[in-house]
């Protein structure tokens, strides 16, 4: 894996480190230290830990959202941020609230006017991301009447619209329901079927073990550990969601690091 | 996959004129908005009161200044208060990431906003305008001798459209660094409070500073208004010509600083 | 550094948009003149005609209360808070000299008392219009209203001539100031001078603008011709 050039890796985090001031002469707070990992097309990264371990703070380094302090931070070898990196990028943020007085599909016209999506193409492709995100009938209300649930999926849909190759994705059960989360684990599959590379944050460990082909746990902004599920629990993956045997691991190291 | 970014001018145009046009339907859909449309309005409307006066053709002289008293003091609340607004709705409803981590550069971003609030107050001062325009020609009418210089409203509600996307500008400059809309809102008037001392300042002396900073004074739409013969070509075009190089100079300060912006 | 680039940049603008522009910047004594009075913030937010005019219409109500003090103190509030429409000046200097007098005057008075109220409020008049040269700028309204409070109020003809003439020598001015200045002379039995001011005049009229009455300029060198060549 080491032998890969630079610039076939979707993702490098290079001694990725970054921190916060609070206030003027607050001190300063690492949200995450010297983090180093690397991610190709076609796989899945789950990001894993309590909050505040950092996992934001990295998926928002590799949109561009903030700078590292130390480290580099690539994105198909180009620094994150360009705009030559961006174009490539597909955000999710946390819990996003939308403009009420748009509709979906207006919402989502937009963000394809932003990301220089053909024309010919954009009506098409805002159709086939409601339909992914189960909004098709939705698509001509307006985003105020939308549930939570819809609100995200919605978030989802505008991650994808412009079949970016990287798609970020902070905390995206969030606010799903049971089948909401079930259509997410097909759709991430999917993505990574279509050769992109997805980075997610998440909670549900059972999600992050079916799903990922990489994991990593991080606490207190440093990486606890990170590896294949299999590298990591030591056999196949467990098929059936509960009980996981990835959550007693995260438990343990949880607790070993205090 | 989408197409790579490079477009060049046209391509930056048009993610300006998107940013602009979402700012604009936002801001139009703004409580802050139909409550200052309203009540400036009103304040247009109850200038009729000063028939009770009997000024005689001065009354026209009345309203017309209400009237453009009404759009420079709600329009530059509405300047500061819905520029801040929008900005920070945005940015804290996180809507703002979906954009800034698309290949749409800060300065798109900050531009777009501000001519999406630009076109806000145009709206708003047209409106106000063609009401004052309505009272000055019912009053003009009843009133013997009274006459309304058209051209002269005409020009006199730009100046006071020019002077308040300046106070948007400003704002703007504040919201690139801001924390909450209600600082930079608020920092905001203050700012154009400045900006309306400056005429105080002289050369050199303590204050002498204050001199970088717009002198909002400069756009008299009072006088305007009240001048027997239209304004001049040396007056539009200078009044124009020191908005757009403030304008710009707002721009590129809310863009650098809105640059090194981390979220 | 934008700014300060700005602000170099922008300064042949600034000279153009004052070279253009009728207004004038509120001045210090201005200031000071509405300072305490509640009308700051609105000045500070560059509304002065909204002050002015409110202080105006403030006047107006005190005027329909026969309130000399406050009609008088929201006269000067009025112009220290917009020194520039012309209106404000002229009206409030009339206030001034002719209705304050008689408010002050209620009831039967000694006649040395009314003459002391007429002249102070004729004075104060006067003063007003001074500020007024010195706040709005020479103008000849100013002039002729200032000319009009020495003759009604004052009854002081030389003095009404002195400032009729200098209103008929502002460019722009009203066309009947300079027949007014050779009135005062006529009435000061000083038919010479009021004919030799006529006949420099007159060449100054145009012939085609009614307003400039040459027909009545002409006439009244005539008269003043014939007066002073029978004995």
């Amino acid at each position: 894996m080491n032998g890969r050039a630079r610039q076939e890796w979707a993702v490098e985090l290079i001694g990725f480190g970054k921190s916060y001031r609070a206030g003027w002469s607050a001190k300063s707070l690492t949200a995450v230290e010297s983090l180093t990992l690397r991610l190709a097309s076609g796989q899945v990264l789950g990001l894993l830990g309590p909050n505040g371990s950092g996992k934001s703070t990295t998926l928002k380094a590799l949109a561009g959202l903030l700078r590292p302090e130390r480290g580099e931070v690539l994105v198909y070898g180009h620094p994150a941020g360009s705009l030559a990196a961006r174009a490539l990028v597909g955000y999710l943020p946390e819990l996003p609230q939308f403009p009420a007085h748009l509709t979906g599909r207006e919402f989502l016209l937009y963000c394809a006017g932003l990301s220089s999506l053909k024309q010919d193409r954009t009506l098409a492709r805002i159709e086939q991301t409601l339909e992914w995100g189960g909004l098709r009938d939705a698509g001509p209300r307006r985003l105020g009447t939308y549930s939570k649930g819809m609100l995200q999926r919605l978030g989802l849909a505008q991650a994808i619209l412009h079949d970016p190759a990287l798609v970020l994705l902070d905390e995206p059960a969030s606010g799903l329901d049971p089948a909401g989360r079930l259509a997410l684990n097909r759709l991430i599959r999917d993505l990574a079927a279509q050769g992109k590379a997805i980075v997610f944050s998440s909670h549900l460990l059972a999600q992050a073990e079916q799903l990922c082909d990489q994991l990593a746990i991080l606490g207190r902004g440093r990486l606890l550990v990170a590896g294949s599920p299999a590298d990591l629990l030591g056999s196949a993956r467990v098929e059936s969601p509960e009980p996981s045997r990835l959550e007693q691991l995260y438990l343990e190291k949880m607790g070993s690091h205090g | 996959m989408a197409e790579f970014p490079h477009g060049g001018p046209s391509a930056s145009f048009r993610r300006t004129r998107l940013v602009a046009l979402h700012t604009l339907g936002e801001a139009l859909r703004l409580r802050l908005t139909a409550l200052l449309g309203m009540i400036g309005a009103a304040v247009v409307v109850g200038a009729l009161a000063l028939r009770e006066f009997n000024f005689g053709s001065a009354e026209l002289k009345f309203i017309g200044d209400f009237g453009l008293g009404a759009i420079g003091g709600f329009g530059t609340l509405l300047a500061a208060l819905a520029t801040a607004q929008l900005f920070f709705s945005e940015i804290q409803g996180r809507a703002a990431y979906c954009v800034l981590t698309r290949p749409v550069r800060r300065w798109e971003y900050m531009a777009g906003k501000f001519i999406g609030v630009a076109g806000l107050l145009a709206l708003f001062t047209v409106a106000m305008g063609l009401l004052i325009a309505a009272l000055l020609a019912v009053r003009a009418a009843q009133l013997e001798g009274a006459v309304v210089g058209w051209t002269a409203l005409a020009c006199a509600c730009a100046m006071q459209w020019l002077k308040v996307t300046l106070v948007a500008g400003m704002t703007l400059v504040v919201c690139s660094y801001a924390g909450s809309a209600l600082f930079a809102s608020g920092a905001g008037l203050i700012l154009a409070v400045v900006a309306h001392l400056r005429s105080f300042v002289g050369e050199g002396g303590r204050f002498g500073w204050i001199k970088v900073w717009p002198n909002l004074a400069l756009f008299d739409a009072e006088s305007v208004l009240a001048a027997t013969h239209p304004p001049s070509a040396s007056l539009l075009l200078g009044c124009a010509g020191y908005w757009a190089v403030y304008a710009l100079v707002f721009i590129g300060i809310a863009s650098y600083v809105f640059e090194q912006r981390e979220f | 550094m934008l700014l300060a680039a700005a602000a170099v940049v922008v300064q042949p603008l600034d000279a153009l948009v004052r070279a253009g522009s009728p207004s004038g910047l509120l001045r210090r004594d201005q200031w000071l003149a509405s300072a305490g009075r509640g009308s700051g913030i609105a000045l500070l937010g560059g509304m002065r005609s909204m002050v002015a005019n409110g202080c105006w219409l403030q006047a107006n109500l005190a005027w329909e209360k026969r309130d000399p003090v406050a009609t008088a103190e929201l006269i000067h509030l009025a112009v220290a808070a917009d020194e520039r429409p012309i209106y404000f000046w002229l009206n409030g200097a009339r206030i001034l000299a002719n209705d304050l007098p008689e408010w002050r005057m209620a009831g039967p008075v000694p006649r040395s008392f009314r003459a002391v109220v007429d002249e102070a409020q004729a004075q104060a008049a006067l003063g007003f219009l001074e500020q007024g040269f010195r706040w709005h700028g020479i103008d000849a309204s100013l002039y002729v209203e200032m000319a009009n409070i020495h003759l009604r109020r004052r009854h002081d003809l030389e003095a009404a001539a002195r400032y009729y003439r200098l209103a008929a020598e502002v460019p722009g001015a009203p066309y009947f100031a300079a027949r007014l200045h050779a009135e005062m002379l006529r009435a000061l039995h000083r038919p010479a001078e009021a004919l030799a001011w006529l006949r420099q005049v007159l060449p100054t009229l145009p012939v085609d603008d009614e307003a400039a009455r040459r027909d009545v300029v002409v006439e009244r060198i005539r008269v003043l011709e014939q007066e002073l060549a029978s004995p």
